[in-house]
């Protein structure tokens, strides 16, 4: 019988947030309303959600399937939003999409301790993100042959 | 069993499994697994003493002490988490910069600089077909 972990998704979203913030110059707030959303929506699709932390099963495919649920609500209802550019910076467009791509990475890399994906796939991934239609399944299966 | 020794022990799964299992409710006694012969004995006295204790628990004057070390745990707790969480994340972007090539952020900024400028582009053309 797989075992059960706890993955405080919110947590690691607003820890990606912030080291977004001080690589690309920006100042990005989160709207916790969308968090909120997020946060039903993963309740809807069955996850064991408690509070700021969800409850998964530790075999890789459902890791990989969660990882893929959060990126997928993060780029479809954009929860980050830049709230000021200093002049020596530039808005970055797609920044919901990289931490999409970012905090499903994390996941695998802390809790499936694997994580074989190319940094240099972040950025090309991200912007197809943001103009290619993606579902949950097709970004597990990415993210499945990509990553583990 | 297996699954769970491949996480690390200082993770957060270590929570999730204490509440799974939590051995600390009156209600858990280890001999509800034990033989069926003397079944009927062992599963009645846990009962009672739960009930007991339950009983006895709502009589005693709630403790502000308790209450404090309760919150102090429970602070203490949360700020591990975040912590532990911050370290996880800290240590997989650390993993990132240690791959060959060129760095992601790098990658990112130029991407979004070639798109902005097609997009302005594009709206100088549209703009000039306009005019």
């Amino acid at each position: 019988m797989a075992g059960t972990t706890t993955i405080y998704w919110e947590l690691i979203l607003r820890t990606v947030t912030s080291r977004l913030n001080s690589d690309f110059d920006l100042t990005i707030a989160i709207d916790q309303d969308i968090i909120n959303e997020i946060t039903f929506r993963l309740w809807s699709s069955g996850y064991a959600v408690n509070g700021e932390e969800t409850i998964v099963n530790t075999t890789t495919i459902d890791l990989v399937g969660f990882a893929s649920q959060i990126a997928f609500w993060i780029q479809k209802l954009k929860p980050l939003s830049i709230i000021h550019v200093p002049p020596s910076s530039t808005k970055i467009l797609n920044i919901n999409e990289l931490a999409a791509v970012l905090l499903a990475e994390a996941i695998c890399f802390t809790k499936v301790k694997k994580s074989k994906f190319p940094p240099q796939l972040i950025a090309p991934w991200a912007e197809s993100l943001r103009s290619d239609i993606h579902s949950p399944q097709s970004y597990a299966t990415t993210l499945h042959a990509l990553t583990i | 069993m297996t699954t769970e020794s491949f996480e690390n022990s200082n993770s957060p799964s270590a929570y999730a499994s204490s509440i799974l299992t939590d051995h600390s409710t009156p209600d858990f006694n280890p001999h509800f697994v034990s033989s069926a012969d003397d079944e009927n004995h062992v599963t009645e006295q846990p009962v009672q003493n739960s009930i007991k204790q339950r009983q006895t628990a709502s009589l005693a004057p709630p403790s502000p002490q308790s209450d404090q070390e309760k919150t102090n745990t429970e602070k203490q707790h949360s700020l591990t988490t975040t912590e532990q969480v911050e370290a996880e994340v800290d240590a997989f972007f650390a993993h990132l910069s240690s791959q060959p090539g060129k760095s992601w952020v790098e990658l990112a900024k130029e991407s979004n600089q070639k798109q902005i400028e097609e997009i302005k582009k594009w709206r100088a053309q549209q703009q000039s077909i306009g005019s």
